[in-house]
């Protein structure tokens, strides 16, 4: 009893990073309808930040901080720069974000070198927690403390008040917002920034979990679009659901059946494609 | 006159630039032909991080001949294989056609080198490889290849015992990156293991694409110790999670490169007492050993300061090796570098290394020392320090182990 509860601990946590990671990704393709590629990369230069500031001898949230914001504006340079100019445009949206990647890539190479990074939890986390015997990481429930607090803020945010209430409206008829005198480059920007702050506070908050290394955007990105596919483009809730069903999928799958660990998530993903293409709780643009 | 002595000016280089080069020529040409020794090196590429200390220790083996050999000028050809097959290939073939190398040495990834291998076999060129390799690439060369580092299967075998012999296991969980290298470590590890009498009670192959070891750290059952095997960056977040989940067994590993000096001081002080085995580690304490580091120190210092001044890598050792082992057979055949006999020599002859003896088989695989460590702390610095040796192992087989204990 005692070790499922682990596992399923394991899954939750897991999932929490899943989901901060995805929000971000959700948000652009849901409510602006970009394919941003580069969110891997914001996940992993909000990483590499918070591993940098750590490493330095900074608080912990501090490294949080400075990793997260570090990301919302190099999103917000990114948005400005060039994706503003082909909204819209999704094979071109997809040619610049991958070759923004291999840039993000190669200059974490070059600064951090080719080998895998990870902070400490900080010192007030840095504890196990006994569950019937077994150990289990301390910072993991914090983890999905933390998780559920930006679960609460980003569906408040989107769902509740006026400014998500215009981001949602933007999405669904974006003349008729302009018309009602909506500056609607502001708010793609800032929804953009937001995304891509979530990307970094997520890697951010993940260093202490996993190793952060040069090559891993694309591999978390894959990671983000399961979670969007199974939860649904644009839904804070259904990322959320996503997330946890794709974390606990991945754990359960490891602990019960390693050997076909490789695939059970992949399994998740077909199923949704198949049965169910706009995910459990997807918005679909006008 | 003076158009007397502009013919006889004239006539005086016409002379010399073609009747005396047509007498002298021959002798010079022979004497001062140089030796052309082919080094893959991976500027690009995976393995570009490795690059530095590989092609430096390249530089270093030609350097203590004084670059030459019986007279004849040693010459290092350096190309970047790209850490890739074809690439790997087309630059063999460059070597072996345009530039007319008599070694081929490199590279460091062994998929690239398994193509160099085939593409050599049957040209006949001797090929060093700078790491542990598969069985497979012998088969794919034509008596040409050999594995100075052996296989990273027959590495493994000692470390099995070790753990059966000298920690008191009894019990083992093993678990690796499912990966070609992983297998073959867990399979020669295994092997020697349960071949004492020991037991593995679960084998965990945990996919590449892994990005959280916590799932299969809380289903890992009790045991003696633990053999793993991950890639490097993977090394950091296994260890970490390890220690993070309270885990106390003792863990065992191949060693270096695959946890190298920069993981371990990533890692922190949780590395310190994890075992490992390797056949040329700049930390052993031999006497050749320390010379060695002393020289590369003098030499190249501090390589690389932004990774926080580690001073030396095993792949700086073991293309040190490699590239000094085509030489000494280059030496030992009195400068000739025909194919025939340098494949013999390579063969017949036990070769000189800072980390002991070491020979080949009639098939090319390697007869060295296997050094067992441990991970010790130093200053600021983490590295492996040798506690047991066994010697003249041929790294394959497990009936091969019969060193005795040195230390």
């Amino acid at each position: 009893m005692s070790l499922m509860a682990i596992h399923l601990l394991n899954g939750i946590s897991f999932g929490m990073i899943l989901f901060l990671l995805s929000m971000g990704f959700s948000l652009t393709l849901g409510l602006m309808g970009i394919l941003n590629l580069t969110h891997g990369a914001m996940f992993m230069v909000g990483g590499f930040i918070g591993y940098t500031v750590v490493g330095a001898g900074g608080n912990f949230l501090v490294a949080v901080l400075s990793g997260s914001i570090a990301a919302g504006l190099i999103g917000l340079v990114i948005e400005r720069l060039f994706l503003r100019r082909i909204y819209n445009r999704l094979d071109d949206q997809v040619l610049l974000t991958l070759g923004l990647v291999y840039i993000f890539e190669n200059v974490i190479l070059w600064i951090y070198g080719g080998h895998g990074r990870m902070t400490n939890p900080p010192p007030f986390m840095a504890f196990t927690v006994d569950i019937g015997g077994r150990s289990f990481p301390g910072y993991r429930l914090g983890v999905i403390a933390v998780g559920l607090i930006a679960f609460i803020g980003l569906w408040w945010l989107i769902d509740r008040t006026r400014i998500g209430a215009i981001v949602r409206a933007g999405m669904d008829d974006n003349e008729m917002t302009r018309g009602l005198g909506i500056n609607h480059e502001l708010i793609y920007g800032a929804v953009f920034a937001l995304g891509a702050f979530a990307g970094g506070f997520s890697g951010a908050i993940g260093t202490p979990m996993m190793s952060f290394i040069f090559s891993m955007p694309m591999e978390v990105l894959l990671y983000a679009l399961i979670v969007v596919v199974v939860g649904g483009p644009g839904s804070v809730l259904g990322t959320l659901i996503g997330a946890l069903v794709i974390g606990m999928i991945d754990a359960l799958g490891k602990a019960f059946i390693p050997d076909l660990a490789s695939f059970t998530i992949y399994i998740v993903l077909i199923i949704m494609l198949l049965f169910r293409p706009t995910g459990l709780m997807g918005r679909t643009m006008a | 006159m003076k158009r007397i002595s502009t013919i006889l000016i004239g006539l005086s280089l016409v002379f010399f630039l073609t009747v005396l080069p047509v007498v002298s020529l021959p002798s010079t040409t022979a004497a001062a032909e140089p030796i052309k020794v082919g080094f893959l090196a991976c500027y690009t590429g995976m393995s570009s991080l490795e690059n530095p200390w590989m092609v430096n220790a390249a530089k270093l083996a030609c350097e203590e001949f004084g670059w030459e050999i019986a007279g004849r000028p040693i010459k290092l050809i350096i190309e970047d294989s790209g850490s890739a097959p074809a690439t790997a290939v087309d630059k063999a073939r460059k070597m072996v056609e345009a530039d007319k190398v008599h070694v081929v040495i490199g590279p460091i990834t062994s998929h690239a080198a398994s193509a160099v291998a085939s593409y050599l076999k049957g040209i006949g060129i001797p090929f060093l490889f700078v790491a542990e390799g598969r069985i497979e690439m012998l088969r794919l060369g034509g008596g040409n290849v050999y594995l100075p580092k052996g296989t990273l299967r027959g590495r493994s075998y000692p470390l099995g015992y070790y753990a059966y012999d000298k920690m008191g296991a009894r019990t083992a969980v093993v678990i690796h990156d499912d990966f070609a290298s992983g297998e073959d470590f867990a399979d020669g590890a295994m092997d020697a293991f349960v071949s004492r009498g020991g037991k593995i009670v679960q084998r965990i192959r945990a996919p590449m694409d892994t990005m959280d070891y916590g799932p299969y750290l809380s289903s890992m059952k009790d045991a003696d110790v633990v053999l793993y095997w991950m890639v490097p960056h993977h090394n950091v977040q296994f260890v970490k999670q390890y220690y993070a989940y309270g885990m106390k067994m003792p863990l065992v590993i191949s060693g270096d490169p695959t946890l190298g000096s920069m993981s371990m001081k990533e890692i922190g002080d949780n590395c310190l007492g994890i075992i490992a085995i390797n056949a040329y580690e700049a930390g052993i304490d031999t006497s050749g050993s320390a010379a060695w580091r002393d020289r590369w120190m003098k030499q190249y210092g501090h390589l690389s300061e932004k990774e926080g001044k580690h001073p030396y890598q095993a792949e700086g050792a073991t293309a040190y090796n490699s590239v000094s082992i085509a030489l000494q057979a280059i030496k030992a055949a009195g400068g000739n570098t025909s194919k025939k006999v340098l494949n013999d020599t390579l063969k017949k002859t036990k070769f000189e290394t800072p980390w002991g003896p070491v020979s080949f088989t009639n098939e090319g695989l390697i007869i060295a020392n296997s050094y067992i460590l441990r991970i010790i702390k130093e200053g600021d610095f983490y590295r492996y320090k040798d506690i047991f040796t066994y010697e003249q192992v041929e790294a394959r087989e497990p009936d091969d182990i019969k060193g005795a204990a040195k230390k």
